[in-house]
């Protein structure tokens, strides 16, 4: 019973916090602006000597950011999304390629010597893996008191030593550790501890911006959920803004006040967090958040669809919308008539051709012999209620087409999964016929005529706003959309 | 296809009630591995029993050296030294097996159901592949990555196709493949163990788990896969040999969330496809509650609960189920502060564990009697299957008996946190 009591005042004083935090919007601590990070490959003189084009990855490509104080932004992503290395650039851990980060309004990359140092006093990073970041040769209290000595802190104190002990013993109690741990080493503690220590690291030089990089990714829940409530009441003591870095929606939604999810080097959302949550804009929030099976018996009844394919390569990322490979949503052309899923699959089918996994003799596979095909098609066309007449017209118009090229061009039955007929169909087949042919370059323009997307012409803008996606499906600076300007100013508050 | 499950399910406790009625395919009874280290003996599974039903996914689920790998590694008899499994029964059902052991190991066989722990080792070993097969949650350390996807893949399924000829015998396996052959080709490299047809059902097995350009795929390296396409070659290799039971170890730990679903969704179609049985581990309470039919909940080595996914998830009765279920946090809720379960996990060396409950120090509600003896596993109520090693499961929570040593240990640690 008290035991219940306990925990709705701890709820209630979160609440309040959060709140708190909420009002104090406006007043800008740190501003990313267009940063970029790019890794270069085939880079060395050796390279360079026989001439060879470096190939760059762009870990991050044009993140733009603004973390007020007092708040929690949460920048979600998956694997390989460059979220981490936002974290580390922005602290100037790595150099950036290009763009700029203000700390109160000073370039950070700007920053040299005695300024530089006052920064690094005043932001610190929690890293992830508390098995990793931790010297091992070196003792809890050593490690503590690390930053204390690299910065000649305390430098007032009459015994400098003493003080920092004192310091170091403070801080250790004060993330739930004991003083007398102080002499041990960090293969001694479990992953929770260590994370402790990793914390009490962090706050040595009592700074007001920490990165925390997925700092409860390597713990078990249990412990994980330690971690969170001591970052949530180190926050409130101690006035903190904290950049956490997460690939974990539901620890997201526990802590953060905003959130902005990054794809392949990219932010593709930003948001206060429970709108974000209830009401994702983009379709890979969506996907995301749709994902994360929730720890309750009637999970099983959650209707998901879960995204195809693998995030694609940030060597080579697709042209327009970087998520169009894989977006279930993805804009066919304003005077194409074609289903979602059928369009999601020729989408995939072009993508494959392009990228060569679908060569002369696959096409040839693909493509039907005589008989089968068009009996098929008949019985999809007519399943189709408006679509039956039209269909069965553009049929004949697409055999009259094919035959135009020489061979009577069908696809096989199974290519597609989804209804697709008619026009549409026809064009495939001619495309895969040219390319049975060994005309790849004219396979892949024929569909590019019929097919090609928005998506994949015009990369989205991420706009201003409490509630920005970059998606083509809500309004942009060209193809604007009159119902979503509405709704985003209806929700403007 | 989730959904169909879901819907036939839909009673609270049909799945249990229907499952009952059938023999299990697994029965693992008191099941004890220990460890024998420089530190001491570690108790790494202790005395774990469930039953695995035809068909069904059951989950093993608990925190990081809780046992739940350990306790898969055991029912394969794949632990390695310096840990041994000394104790337990691992009864599968299997009549032809039955028969054939029956006049030789009497011991071991019980109407239509063999005790793998008694046959023979080379028995034991022919059962890996067509009866149990494992996927590992690393993909990416668990291919050799200097041969090819396809030419693993093919190699597992020769083994499995050779061991049919004559499924008691683990010699079958090499049988026209001797020493001589194996030294020509390892001075000639060639691919002569590994038949076309082999070859051909891997690109089969690699188009069933969903790789697009199958064959194309196979000839590539496992550098050149992405982790969830090579996570679903893996599932194709332990598909290889048509096995009965699938034991997944954390199959998606090293996954992103979107990659997870696809995983998940495949391991569900195939476990309706190949009508098999799986045994689910993982640390993530949404996949068990995604996945499974029936769910073990594993704390120091122990089953501390197990029952239908209802019992543990609605109506838990061991405090550290209900402490685990209330520290994760919910996408859906954003209630602001966690309920976490204090303390660590315990180190599992035998001469630190007394003869008590292992939670009881972290327990809200220990009481004096969690540490005067160690609790029995108990039915209780729920369905039939619902049973937990939890003196609660007997009494109401009496808070003046509450354990006295540690409750200011644990205050300490709770003001600690706040």
């Amino acid at each position: 019973m008290t035991e219940e009591d306990s925990g709705r005042s701890r709820n209630d004083r979160g609440k309040r916090g959060a709140t708190g935090r909420a009002n104090a919007e406006g007043d800008v601590l740190l501003e990313v602006e267009d940063l970029h990070k790019y890794y270069f490959e085939r880079d060395t003189l050796t390279d360079r000597l026989l001439r060879r084009e470096a190939r760059s990855v762009q870990a991050v490509d044009g993140v733009s950011l603004a973390i007020h104080r007092g708040e929690t932004l949460g920048l979600v992503g998956e694997s390989g999304c460059g979220k981490s290395t936002t974290g580390e650039t922005l602290l100037r851990l790595r150099e950036a390629t290009d763009g700029g980060v203000y700390f109160e309004g000073e370039s950070v990359f700007d920053l040299a010597g005695e300024d530089l140092m006052a920064f690094r006093r005043r932001a610190g990073i929690v890293f992830q893996d508390p098995y990793s970041s931790l010297d091992p040769r070196m003792t809890v209290g050593q490690l503590v008191a690390e930053p204390l000595s690299v910065h000649g802190e305390p430098a007032d104190a009459e015994n400098t030593k003493e003080a920092r002990r004192e310091r170091v013993d403070e801080l250790l109690e004060r993330v739930g550790l004991s003083h007398s741990q102080r002499d041990r080493y960090p293969h001694e503690f479990s992953g929770g501890q260590r994370q402790r220590v990793g914390i009490a690291r962090a706050l040595a030089l009592e700074p007001d911006f920490l990165v925390l990089d997925e700092p409860v990714s390597a713990l078990d829940v249990s412990v994980q959920a330690q971690i969170l409530n001591l970052l949530a009441d180190l926050q409130v003591e101690f006035d903190l803004t904290y950049l956490f870095i997460a690939h974990d929606l539901s620890v997201v939604r526990h802590l953060c006040d905003r959130v902005a999810v990054m794809y392949l080097g990219e932010i593709i959302e930003r948001g206060p967090t429970d709108e974000l949550f209830e009401e994702p804009r983009h379709p890979y929030t969506q996907a995301l958040l749709e994902s994360v099976p929730r720890a309750r018996s009637d999970e099983r009844e959650r209707a998901i669809d879960p995204l195809a394919g693998d995030v694609p390569s940030p060597r080579d990322p697709p042209s327009g919308c970087r998520f169009r490979t894989r977006c279930p949503a993805v804009i066919p052309p304003d005077d194409l008539e074609i289903a979602q899923e059928g369009y999601r699959e020729v989408m995939d089918l072009r993508e494959r051709l392009e990228s060569g996994d679908v060569d002369a003799e696959r096409a040839r596979e693909l493509l039907a012999g005589d008989g089968g095909g068009a009996a098929g098609e008949g019985t999809t066309g007519s399943d189709r209620s408006n679509g039956s007449d039209e269909s069965e017209h553009g049929d004949r118009r697409g055999r009259r087409r094919a035959s135009a090229v020489g061979e009577e061009a069908r696809l096989r039955e199974d290519v597609f999964e989804a209804d697709l007929a008619g026009e549409n169909r026809a064009v495939v087949a001619e495309a895969l016929n040219s390319l049975a042919d060994g005309e790849r370059a004219e396979a892949i323009s024929i569909l590019r005529e019929r097919f090609e997307s928005v998506c994949e012409r015009t990369p989205p803008v991420l706009q201003d706003g409490p509630h920005p996606a970059a998606c083509h499906l809500y309004d942009q600076p060209t193809e604007r959309r009159g119902a979503d300007r509405t709704e985003r100013s209806a929700g403007d508050d | 296809m989730l959904e169909d499950r879901a819907g036939s399910e839909d009673a609270p406790d049909g799945s249990g009630a229907d499952t009952t009625t059938a023999d299990p395919i697994l029965e693992v009874r008191n099941l004890s591995t220990q460890f024998f280290t420089a530190e001491g003996q570690v108790n790494a599974v202790e005395s774990v029993s469930f039953d695995v039903y035809d068909g069904e996914i059951f989950g093993i689920v608990g925190e990081s050296g809780s046992g739940k790998s350990v306790t898969a590694l055991s029912i394969l008899d794949l632990v390695e030294s310096p840990g041994r499994v000394t104790a337990g029964e691992i009864w599968y059902r299997n009549p032809d097996l039955a028969d054939d052991m029956r006049d030789s190991h009497p011991e071991a066989v019980e109407g239509e159901y063999v005790d793998t722990r008694r046959v023979p080792t080379g028995v034991r070993r022919s059962l890996r592949g067509p009866t149990f097969s494992m996927i590992f949650q690393d993909p990416m350390s668990s291919f050799n990555p200097s041969i090819t996807v396809g030419e693993q893949l093919a190699e597992a399924i020769e083994v499995q196709r050779r061991a049919r000829a004559n499924p008691r015998s683990t010699r079958s396996r090499t049988q026209g493949y001797g020493l001589g052959r194996f030294l020509t080709d390892s001075l000639l490299p060639s691919r002569s163990y590994v038949s076309a047809e082999s070859r051909e059902r891997a690109t089969g097995l690699l188009d069933q788990v969903g790789i697009p350009d199958s064959a194309e795929r196979a000839a590539e390296y496992p550098n050149q896969f992405s982790g969830g396409m090579l996570q679903r070659a893996m599932v194709a290799q332990a598909l290889a040999g048509e096995p009965d039971v699938l034991i997944a170890d954390e199959p998606t730990t090293a996954l992103d969330v979107t990659i997870q679903a696809q995983i998940l969704d495949l391991l569900a179609d195939l476990q309706d496809e190949e009508d098999m049985s799986v045994i689910m581990i993982t640390h993530d309470l949404g996949v068990i509650a995604r996945m499974c039919d029936r769910v073990g909940v594993m704390y120091a080595g122990e089953i501390a609960e197990r029952g239908s996914l209802t019992d543990v998830f609605d109506r838990p009765v061991h405090p550290y189920t209900e402490g685990l279920l209330e520290s994760i946090p919910d996408p859906d809720d954003p209630a602001p502060r966690l309920q976490p379960i204090e303390g660590n996990v315990p180190s599992l060396i035998d001469s630190e564990m007394g003869n008590r409950c292992y939670f009881a120090d972290r327990c809200p509600k220990a009481m004096d009697e969690c540490v005067a003896e160690k609790p029995a596993e108990v039915d209780t109520a729920g369905s039939a299957e619902h049973r937990v090693r939890c003196v609660l499961a007997e009494r109401e929570y009496d808070p003046t008996r509450a354990l006295s040593g540690t409750e200011e240990d644990r205050e300490r640690e709770a003001s600690a946190d706040d």
